[in-house]
């Protein structure tokens, strides 16, 4: 990457502003929240249930709307859903009726792409994910470390400006989340895509982010964007990563009361 | 860029090949030597039929049940292939067939369209849905007289109370298919780019396309009972007239011919109903229970 596109923003967020009316009485979920992404950077957001994490990146993906200010992808601002923002949920929500080769297909296809075209780019993408024998295999056949991989090729076949993740290992059990873990920092590694991950797992922020967001309770917004300057690939048992995790755990101590 | 890749990580995924294995299990079964344990599967479901044949057979032979109200099943089989052979009993049946395959007929044609619309715009469907649950739940066979009166006793009245009568199961398994369609995949398709239409096509549809024959299957079945009904009631022809009119002249093993006939039409209907869904929603033997008939009870 050169000089020009290291300044260069991915996501540009200006003060954003979300309020939820439930029986008629105003919930704020966050307010004057601004957030600049830099291209390739990884980004993660941690914060209590509540904080409006997962709304703050549903904003991002177009699927709600905010009640005030902008956000910015790839310089151009977001009015609904687009393809230019990937998008990883929770649950792979894999189409059960479709190989995985078609459901990884689907966002080409709906993009009106040639079908060797398509062909090619799924094949690479379910060979980065590791899954390249299962291309003919259904969703009801995948453990959900498999499936989630699917749902991480689907998202990078459509080449996004940025990569949305919200809680994308959640669901799954401690050993294949910490080898998922690592899998996603080598796909952001070689692929070089923004990544935007919501998680509520503090010592999967630390593995992973370039930067945490921590977003604070009680509709303030974020708290701050703390910078982990670690050591890729970073050794989970070493005292620097120990340290910087207990500096956040006591953080939400803190926040707690 | 790409060359690192991690299919070593991914087979050493420990649930993966339990899983596979364990779901491969009915293709297996399928493809390689289980012959065999497909006509175990296959001696088990039909041995029952078999002994309740049997007994029928011999309990009548011996004249435990009356030999005249009840005849043996030979002599039923015999009655069955003299119909055949006289054409009696082929005629009637293909009168049978002409007007529930009409009735039937139309009611997909009609019920499906507008169960899809139904199912997707969901304020039509809440302004008419009472209606619907009045005619649901008013019996067809009490409708039946209005029919004759309207359409007289021709053929145009008993097609139409089938028809009535097929609609209705299939219209509200469609809607309902429709409906229940996890909303997490319509916003995933939007995420990639479908439009309305192509969230219909793509997600929607495949969707509720189980459902769907779970509506037609239930729909068949009312439709051979309606059709029945009304050949009881009003006709001159078709098996349900055969089976009244045997009954009437005491030609009691030509009755139950008729009936055993009308129940081979509906395991057949049935039939070919399962192996078409087989066919269309080949996904869900992969992972999901056959919709067998467990679900038809739901309704």
């Amino acid at each position: 990457m050169d000089g020009y596109q290291r300044v260069e923003h991915s996501l540009k967020i200006q003060g954003l502003e979300k309020a939820f009316v439930i029986n008629g009485q105003v919930h704020k979920v966050f307010r004057g929240v601004d957030l600049a992404v830099e291209r390739g950077a990884f980004f993660v957001i941690v914060g209590e249930s509540g904080s409006g994490k997962t709304t703050l990146l549903r904003i991002i993906a177009g699927l709600e709307r905010a009640d005030r200010g902008s956000v910015a992808v790839g310089g151009k601002e977001v009015e609904r859903v687009g393809t230019e923002r990937g998008m990883v949920f929770q649950e792979p929500r894999l189409l059960p009726w479709l190989t995985v080769r078609k459901n990884v297909s689907i966002g080409l296809e709906l993009r009106g792409l040639p079908r060797t075209e398509i062909e090619q780019t799924v094949d690479e993408y379910l060979r980065l994910v590791g899954l390249g024998g299962f291309a003919s295999a259904y969703p009801s056949q995948l453990s959900g470390g498999m499936a989630q991989r699917v749902g991480i090729a689907r998202a990078l076949a459509m080449s996004p400006e940025i990569l949305l993740l919200d809680e994308p290992l959640g669901a799954l059990d401690a050993m294949t989340k910490i080898r998922m873990q690592r899998e996603l920092e080598r796909i952001w590694q070689e692929q070089g895509v923004t990544m935007i991950m919501v998680t509520h797992d503090i010592e999967e922020a630390v593995y992973l982010a370039d930067n945490i967001v921590v977003m604070a309770k009680d509709g303030e917004g974020i708290r701050e964007v703390i910078p982990i300057s670690l050591a890729r690939p970073r050794d989970r048992s070493s005292k620097q990563f120990g340290g910087v995790r207990e500096a956040l755990l006591r953080e939400f101590h803190l926040s707690a009361h | 860029m790409l060359e690192r890749t991690p299919a070593a990580e991914a087979a050493a995924e420990q649930s993966v090949l339990p899983r596979l294995f364990s779901l491969r299990v009915p293709f297996l079964r399928l493809a390689a030597g289980g012959a065999a344990r497909r006509f175990a599967g296959f001696s088990w479901r039909y041995g029952a039929i078999l002994i309740f044949l049997l007994a029928w057979q011999l309990l009548s032979q011996f004249n435990i049940v009356d030999q005249s109200m009840i005849p043996p099943f030979s002599k039923v089989v015999a009655a069955l292939l003299n119909g055949f052979s006289d054409g009696n009993l082929l005629g009637n049946m293909l009168i049978s067939l002409r007007r529930s395959g009409i009735g039937f007929g139309i009611a997909v044609v009609l019920a499906i369209p507008l169960g899809l619309f139904m199912g997707t715009f969901q304020r039509f469907e809440s302004i008419i849905d009472a209606l619907l649950q009045m005619f649901r739940q008013t019996s067809a066979l009490a409708i039946y007289p209005i029919f004759i009166l309207l359409l007289g006793l021709g053929e145009t009245s008993k097609i139409t109370i089938i028809c009535w009568a097929a609609f209705f199961p299939l219209l509200l398994n469609t809607i309902s298919g429709v409906k229940l369609v996890d909303s997490r995949l319509i916003e995933m398709a939007r995420v990639f780019g479908a439009s309305k239409w192509a969230v219909f096509r793509r997600v929607v549809l495949p969707a509720a396309a189980p459902s769907i024959f779970v509506g037609l299957r239930l729909s068949a079945t009312t439709a051979l009972l309606l059709l029945v009904a009304a050949e009881m009631i009003g006709a001159k022809r078709g098996l349900g007239f055969v089976v009244i009119n045997a009954q009437y002249n005491f030609e009691i093993p030509l009755m139950f011919a008729a009936i055993v006939l009308l129940a081979v039409i509906g395991l057949t209907a049935n039939y070919g109903l399962l192996r078409l869904q087989k066919r269309v929603c080949r996904w869900q033997q992969a992972g999901q229970a056959k919709a067998g008939p467990l679900r038809t009870s739901r309704v």
